[in-house]
């Protein structure tokens, strides 16, 4: 299926709002004085959300040039359609990146752990194997 | 069937390409068994041949192997296709390579080495065919809308092959 206009912006402005409402739960929890070994957990799924958000505040709206538009609800199947792209295309800015030669910059180190962010997280929400790519690698 | 497309655009696109690969691996292997009729290469051109002739090969098993899995190809079609829709095969190929070869570095993928081998070099190889039509960022992805002029660009100075 293919989205229709302002279903990238709406689906990544949806998506931004989760991932933010989780990180501001692992910082409510992290007050909690959590175990040390709770604390490590949730440090490290914030540490993942913060490259899931950056990946979706500036990776994709810089590749896919997208301007400001106003919020609209996000329509049916366009989520998946659009978890699809940006599954595609965090792989292949990740790849981009790995297959560049030459010693990579510090930004480039940031976009390519939020491009791989990007990946695991649209894949773990596709929940569908490859979406209309087919079935994922065994 | 590749989305979006109609039936048999996907497998006369890889066909083509198949041949392409088909024609530089005979060339590249009379080269290195010293058959080709004017090309004797100097030691480090024939390094460079061999990474070649690696990478081509790798290329053809994505092709034949990888593909496969995932569109219906034959490797065989004759089909000619235009080159808005040949365009729009290689970035849909493109990202299938780049999503199996990211796949398969997740730590949950068991490890196997040879298809990311292929999947890396069919993304390289991708890219490398996708260089004349100078897409935008906005190109990445399957199903974008492709400039007129810049398909004239590859209609008229057609497959590199220097920079696979």
């Amino acid at each position: 299926m293919r989205p229709r206009g302002g279903a990238r912006e709406a689906v990544l402005a949806d998506r931004l709002d989760r991932v933010r409402r989780q990180r501001a739960r692992i910082a409510a929890d992290l007050d909690g004085v959590p175990s040390a070994e709770d604390r490590e957990a949730l440090l490290a799924g914030d540490a993942s959300l913060a490259a899931v958000e950056r990946g979706l505040a500036v990776l994709l709206p810089e590749a896919w040039h997208l301007t400001s538009a106003p919020p609209r609800a996000v329509g049916p199947g366009e989520d998946a359609a659009v978890l699809a792209e940006i599954r595609a295309t965090a792989s292949v800015l990740a790849l981009r990146l790995q297959e560049r030669p030459g010693v990579r910059t510090r930004r480039e180190d940031e976009d390519l752990a939020a491009a791989i962010a990007l990946f695991r997280y649209a894949h773990t929400a596709l929940g569908d194997g490859f979406g209309d790519l087919g079935p994922f690698p065994a | 069937m590749v989305p979006g497309m109609r039936s048999g655009t996907g497998d006369a696109v890889v066909s083509k390409h198949l041949r392409l690969l088909h024609d530089r691996i005979r060339d590249l292997q009379l080269i290195l068994t010293g058959r080709a009729p004017i090309i004797v290469p100097t030691v480090a051109e024939e390094e460079r041949f061999r990474a070649e002739l690696r990478e081509a090969d790798l290329v053809e098993r994505a092709l034949t192997e990888l593909v496969p899995a995932f569109w219906p190809v034959t490797g065989t079609s004759r089909r000619r296709v235009g080159l808005v829709a040949e365009a729009r095969v290689l970035v849909r190929l493109r990202a299938l390579a780049a999503t199996l070869a990211l796949g398969l570095q997740q730590p949950e993928s068991a490890p196997d080495p040879d298809r990311l081998a292929m999947a890396r070099a069919l993304f390289r190889w991708a890219e490398a065919a996708l260089l004349p039509f100078e897409f935008d960022d906005n190109e990445l992805l399957p199903g974008g809308t492709l400039q007129y002029e810049r398909i004239v660009a590859y209609a008229m100075f057609g497959q590199r092959w220097g920079s696979i």
